[in-house]
């Protein structure tokens, strides 16, 4: 069940969950959405969600993983890096899988662009939403981005870095800089993500799924954090002591108890609603 | 398994990279295959695929902390689908 093809491209996609036996021990079984991990840009993929908070949201609920295209294990084409289409591409993975009802999303950095799209352009399909340093797509963030893109590439042509990757590097070392390379300087990324449609503080005034931010207390772009937390209705800033923009690597349990606690709250809310219609809106 | 395995390694990493021959129960996946993350992870749902979901890769794998994960050698994993199969 890993390669699907979705709007033309072979994606790698990793599905877990509790089966058909959901632990005893749940009490919202029945209840809560199946949620989708979105990683991070360029030197991520889907494995730092599997490898820190995934599994343990497998435990209650269905859970999907996939690499972005151009990522991991999932063809790199020279075009279509649009929002737009990640928002598109993460839609036909849900229809590829079955998933045609709604679902959370948990989204690190990038992941969190296309996560805020999704949820502006399919509130149908987006029940609500974890962002980890979510990098909203203001005005201007396609040339931040690009120019940072780029800084990193040149710096491969640093002194030594080329015969040390020639040399017998790391493998994995050498699959990160070739990723950055072809996304970089060979598709067209950088003008896709310059021409994307950007997200207006205004239009996520119009959000009405409950949301939850998890930034570091030293990001570098805390600052958005705050635009978020003033423009979108209801959402709950959470800022994390001592990590940077590599919160989730810096403290996955806390990034993993907050979700968890989150999931259990949305859950619960839906458990109620059902119990007594019109609960809900009351607490 | 181990031939089985072997296989199996070989068509994740790539036979350019590694040959099957040089794999036996002693080698770690991290220190002597150099495997990638999510590769290991293709390994797994590869696994599932062959022996069954019992085997549970993704459950197991939380079960260790990452020092144990980067230091995995094959015959651990043998061990785990032995184990998981009886």
């Amino acid at each position: 069940m890993a390669d699907l093809e979705v709007r033309g491209l072979r994606f790698n996609v990793v599905q877990m969950g509790p089966g058909d036996t959901p632990p005893a021990d749940d009490p919202y079984a029945g209840y809560r959405l199946p949620v989708v991990f979105l990683h991070g840009l360029i030197m991520d993929n889907l494995s730092s969600f599997f490898y820190t908070i995934a599994p343990a949201v497998a435990r209650t609920t269905d859970v999907v993983l996939y690499d972005l295209r151009g990522h991991g294990r999932t063809e790199r084409p020279r075009e279509g890096y649009r929002i737009e289409d990640g928002v598109d591409d993460l839609i036909g993975v849900l229809d590829a899988v079955g998933i045609t009802g709604p679902v959370h999303l948990v989204a690190n950095s990038f992941g969190g662009t296309i996560a805020l799209a999704a949820a502006l352009q399919r509130p149908d399909r987006i029940a609500g939403m974890v962002l980890v340093e979510a990098h909203p797509a203001f005005d201007g963030w396609g040339d931040e981005m690009i120019e940072d893109l780029q800084d990193l590439v040149e710096g491969f042509d640093g002194p030594g870095i080329r015969d040390y990757l020639a040399a017998g590097a790391p493998r994995s070392l050498r699959t990160m800089v070739r990723t950055c390379e072809e996304l970089v300087t060979v598709s067209s990324l950088g003008d896709d993500l310059r021409s994307s449609t950007p997200t207006r503080p205004e239009d996520l005034a119009t959000l009405s799924c409950p949301s939850l931010l998890l930034y570091g207390e030293s990001s570098d772009i805390l600052d958005r954090a705050f635009v978020l937390e003033d423009s979108i209705p209801g959402t709950v800033l959470e800022v994390v002591d001592d990590c940077s923009h590599a919160l989730l690597m810096e403290n996955p349990h806390e990034v993993e108890r907050l979700t968890l606690d989150w999931l259990d709250h949305q859950a619960g809310n839906a458990w109620r609603t059902a119990a007594v219609p019109g609960q809900q809106a009351a607490r | 398994m181990l031939a089985d395995l072997r296989t199996m390694i070989a068509d994740v990493i790539g036979d350019e990279y590694v040959s099957e021959t040089d794999i036996d129960l002693d080698t770690a996946f991290y220190a002597d295959l150099e495997i990638e993350s999510i590769e290991f992870i293709a390994l797994g749902e590869a696994l599932q695929a062959r022996y069954g979901d019992h085997i549970d890769f993704p459950a197991w794998i939380a079960t260790m902390e990452v020092d144990d994960i980067i230091a995995m050698r094959v015959g651990q994993l043998v061990d785990h689908i032995t184990g998981s199969a009886a």
